[in-house]
């Protein structure tokens, strides 16, 4: 139990003797002192987070248009979206960005993170030249060199003309294939699950490798009946923060789209078009209730991976 | 729509607006803003404006001498590139923080004069203005915008690429659609690594010069101004260009478009002509070193006067209806509109000035390039078409709906009827009912 639950249940109930009033009033003091350094964050919270955030809710409501003040117009802007074939498309787009996306990037970064497990020399830049895309793959630039390697006379298709493939298909103008190349971007930047992997590895017992080893296991059963269970509270922690981060990803699709969302709508995640209702048409309201909605849609996902972890994360402990 | 605004909700709504420290967007509280009248007496004007390094040189420049020329009046520019700049644009006029001056284009501006933010420029001079170069400033009856430069819609030909092609220039006083399909298609033919032309099924312009050809136009008053059926006929048309190979393959033209001016194909000598606008051949002749040639669009018939081009703004001066400063942001604008002074320094870059005295003043001071776009505009002067209607709210939206639309036909994903009947309703029910 750690020092604060301890504090806070000491708070419960009546104090027995002077010697638990006193420890109650200290804490009293800590938590005091604790708000104050949580103050600069916290006002940071109110009116950076909150308070828009509230705002925005209000204006879900309303028609505006940035230019006028803000109109009540109750739940139209939810209807009109039941009625929006841009915006499903959109939902769909953002649905086959996350469902792809994530698993493959998850699925990398748990492989790459074994391989750099094994204990090997010079890990630490390893570690640092494989995270170094997630640094720069949410990047404007990294995006700008995307378009570059997957445009019709790009890397891509020089290479498989190199190796005899006569291709002039534009991975990125094609609509067909458009968002395939996002989520190879995004498959990419699998850094920052690939080091959260390569921790949670490091904290498996040698010693049931070596006791599995003894008994015959090989390699797959050993990877499936002692990595994968130990380390399914990490793969958990990583699903839902990737899914999260998924849902709501948006320079990528901006800039590879030239911020259109093209070649017709074939990469226009829910953030584009939200952001295209917004300060493109002027319709903050609508773009209002349309981030209100994604965010709906990430709580349920939230939810729903939280709910299926009863199912398939084990807690060692 | 309801437009219900009981006190309960309006009281409400300056609540929720304070929680986001936002409180400057109800119109009530517009006193927050600071009085931007300095100690001295003297009006402080912010002139915001997109653009390249040439331009915000000019611009400076011609703003210096304004200054001079008027010394009861200090403008502080704000100057940005066009990604990103109606964003802020739109933020600043929510938190009531708007420049009073600023450069505009016709996609919003409908939208902004349609909301009542733009200042009706009444007391700027256009009796000097070149016919037909008015009308694209003019919306909801109100002067809002004033052209800053006339361009007009033109087909692009680089010499040098024909030449190489072993292809004559046609003669565009008498070529055919038909003509230039033909031409295109043996330019590709004629030449490997050479295409006839960039592809137009996505530029509005094009769109519009061939409508009007066929007595439809993009927009007729507040309504659109042409059916599925022309808008299918355009597709079909592009369809035979994309097959005869006169235009390059659909992936490679999504890219061109979408490319920096000196990236595009055309700018590379690899296509011999593009659709464009005349303000642009400076542009294009610095990128492609070679001395391009503006053409007037084809027509159905061959005959010269059927051509039906038109005028356009390239972009505007607009002020913001609640600026402080009325009367001296229309003292700017009129300066950088009308006056010799404000001519000699900007010259043609943001295109033709639609004064005729400042024009034909500076006429002998244009570098070549902007002197071949002024002779190219003098010589379709006594063809033009009648000025087309302005573009009303709502219709910004039609060319990233074009583009939408004609890469679904473009491969081949949608058949050109389906595509027009779904785009001419996606765009009537964009247009403000």
């Amino acid at each position: 139990m750690s020092a604060i639950s301890e504090l806070s249940s000491l708070r419960r109930g009546r104090a027995r003797d002077p010697e638990e009033a006193r420890l109650r009033r200290k804490a009293g003091q800590d938590n005091a002192a604790g708000y104050l350094f949580l103050l600069p964050w916290l006002i940071g919270l109110i009116v950076i987070t909150i308070g828009p955030m509230l705002a925005s809710l209000y204006l879900s409501f309303t028609e505006y248009s940035l230019i006028q003040p803000p109109e009540w117009i109750g739940l139209e802007n939810f209807q009109r979206m039941l009625g929006d074939t841009r915006l499903h498309n959109s939902i769909r787009v953002t649905l086959i960005y996350v469902l792809v996306g994530t698993p493959l990037q998850l699925a990398l970064a748990l492989a790459i993170a074994m391989l750099l497990d094994r204990g090997m020399r010079g890990l630490a830049f390893y570690r640092s030249v494989f995270y170094l895309p997630s640094m720069l793959g949410g990047s404007v630039a990294i995006a700008v060199l995307w378009r570059q390697i997957f445009g019709t006379d790009g890397l891509v298709n020089q290479f498989l003309g190199a190796i005899g493939i006569n291709s002039s298909t534009g991975w990125i103008s094609d609509p067909d294939y458009a968002l395939g190349a996002i989520i190879l971007l995004h498959v990419w930047t699998f850094g920052s699950p690939m080091v959260i992997f390569l921790a949670g590895l490091r904290q498996i017992p040698a010693m049931y490798y070596e006791a599995a080893a003894v008994d015959g296991a090989g390699r797959w059963t050993r990877f499936f009946k002692i990595t994968l269970p130990l380390l399914s509270p990490i793969i958990f922690f990583n699903v839902v923060l990737q899914v999260i981060n998924a849902f709501q990803s948006f320079t990528q699709a901006f800039v590879v789209s030239g911020g259109t969302g093209g070649p017709s709508d074939s990469t226009m995640f829910f953030t584009l078009y939200l952001y295209e209702m917004g300060f493109g048409r002027f319709q903050m309201g609508y773009a209002s209730a349309m981030a209100w909605f994604l965010l709906t849609m990430v709580a349920a996902f939230t939810a729903l991976n939280f709910f299926l972890a009863k199912f398939w994360v084990f807690y060692d402990d | 729509m309801s437009k219900s605004t009981s006190p309960r909700y309006s009281r409400r709504s300056v609540l929720a607006l304070g929680a986001a420290a936002a409180g400057a967007i109800a119109g009530g509280l517009a006193g927050c803003s600071q009085p931007s009248t300095g100690s001295s007496g003297r009006v402080e004007l912010r002139f915001a404006y997109w653009g390249n390094a040439v331009r915000q040189k000019l611009t400076t420049q011609a703003v210096k001498v304004f200054q001079q020329t008027h010394p009861g009046i200090r403008v502080s520019l704000e100057f940005g590139q066009i990604e990103g700049y109606f964003d802020k644009l739109a933020t600043q006029m929510a938190a009531n923080d708007a420049p009073d001056v600023f450069q505009m284009n016709e996609k919003f501006l409908p939208e902004y004069a349609r909301r009542e933010a733009l200042l009706d420029l009444k007391n700027v001079n256009v009796a000097n203005f070149t016919p037909g170069t008015r009308e694209p400033g003019v919306s909801n009856g109100a002067l809002v915008g004033i052209n800053a430069g006339v361009n007009a819609p033109t087909i692009l030909a680089n010499p040098a690429v024909f030449r190489a092609a072993g292809v004559d220039l046609p003669d565009d006083r008498t070529w055919t659609w038909n003509d230039l399909a033909d031409l295109s298609a043996r330019l590709t033919a004629a030449r490997p690594g050479t295409r006839g032309m960039a592809s137009m099924v996505a530029q509005d312009a094009a769109l519009g010069v061939y409508l009007r050809q066929f007595g439809a136009a993009l927009f007729v008053g507040d309504k659109l101004g042409f059916t599925a059926a022309h808008l299918a006929s355009w597709f079909d048309f592009n369809l035979g260009l994309l097959k005869r190979g006169s235009v390059p393959p659909a992936a490679e033209s999504t890219e061109d478009v979408a490319a920096p001016i000196g990236q595009r194909g055309f700018a590379q000598q690899r296509y011999a002509m593009a659709p464009d606008y005349s303000n642009l051949l400076a542009v294009y002749d610095d990128a492609s070193g070679e001395e391009i040639r503006p053409l007037r669009y084809p027509t159905c018939t061959g005959k010269t006067g059927d051509g039906r081009l038109w005028l356009r703004a390239s972009m505007f001066w607009s002020g913001s209806s609640r600026t402080r400063h009325p009367a001296q942001a229309q003292a700017l604008i009129d300066f950088l509109a009308n006056s010799n002074e404000a001519g000699e320094v900007l010259l043609a870059e943001r295109g033709l000035p639609p004064n005729k005295k400042v024009s034909e003043h500076i006429a002998d001071a244009l570098p070549p390039p902007d002197q071949r776009a002024v002779d190219y505009l003098e010589s379709i002067a006594p063809e033009l078409g009648p000025a087309p209607d302005p573009i009303p709210a709502g219709g910004g939206e039609l060319p990233g709906v074009l583009a939408r639309h004609a890469s679904e036909v473009m491969f081949g994903r949608l058949p050109s009827n389906e595509a027009a009947q779904r785009m001419v309703d996606e765009l009537q029910a964009n247009l403000w009912q």
